[in-house]
């Protein structure tokens, strides 16, 4: 079985600055065309959503993470799901910082030989990012209030 | 945390995550009203554990990943 390396477990990087640009959603998918073993590629895409509560609007999310241990749960889970699916790759890419609504904050790209490995392993490890992972999302109101967002 | 007003914070070694988590809700009510979990040396601490003088203990918040 081929692993990636440019997700490598050492030194990888999976946070970003602001939102994940589209741009680098193109690029990442345009890379695997080398790949000629993969037959099928599963893309989650994690939006900042317009939100009210109590009468007030959602503008931004701004993210913040205990990183090393965030990098560290990462770097876990997604060696774990590459072995159990036996994927080709899986990439992983944060927001950190202020992502506003409509942008996107979590970019998962899963590949494989056939697509039902990219269908479960892109759904648990999204599950695992949300549930196991140590990132904090503070949703800022329009008026200038905020409140610490829980997932659900 | 906002609650507790400081970031960081250096205590005497207390010789478990219990007393350890004892001696912070008497030092910090508020926390009694907050959901976390712990961490020891950035990985989750299961159950109570012998704690070490230079131990890194973090308070996590609720994660909202995503």
């Amino acid at each position: 079985m081929q692993e990636d390396n440019d997700n490598k477990s050492m030194g990888k990087e999976y946070f970003i600055e602001g939102p994940v640009n589209p741009q680098t959603i193109a690029d990442s998918i345009s890379a695997h065309s080398t790949k000629i073993n993969i037959g099928a590629h599963d893309i989650f895409l994690g939006q900042v959503r317009g939100d009210m509560i109590d009468g007030k609007l959602v503008k931004a999310i701004e993210y913040t993470a205990y990183k090393e241990m965030a990098d560290n749960e990462l770097t876990r889970i997604r060696e774990d799901i590459i072995h159990k699916y036996k994927l080709s790759c899986a990439h992983v890419i944060h927001s950190q910082g202020i992502v506003r609504t409509g942008e996107i904050c979590l970019f998962v790209l899963v590949s494989s030989a056939h697509r039902q490995a990219s269908f479960d392993g892109c759904r648990e490890l999204v599950e695992l990012i949300k549930k196991e992972v140590p990132i904090f999302g503070k949703e800022l109101f329009e008026d200038g209030s905020h409140q610490w967002k829980e997932n659900q | 945390m906002e609650d507790i007003g400081d970031e960081q914070i250096e205590l005497d070694l207390l010789p478990d995550l219990d007393a350890l988590k004892n001696e912070l809700l008497l030092k910090y009510p508020a926390l009694k009203t907050r959901q976390f979990i712990i961490a020891v040396n950035k990985q989750k601490a299961n159950g109570n554990i012998a704690l070490k003088e230079t131990d890194e203990i973090a308070l996590i918040p609720p994660f909202a990943g995503g």
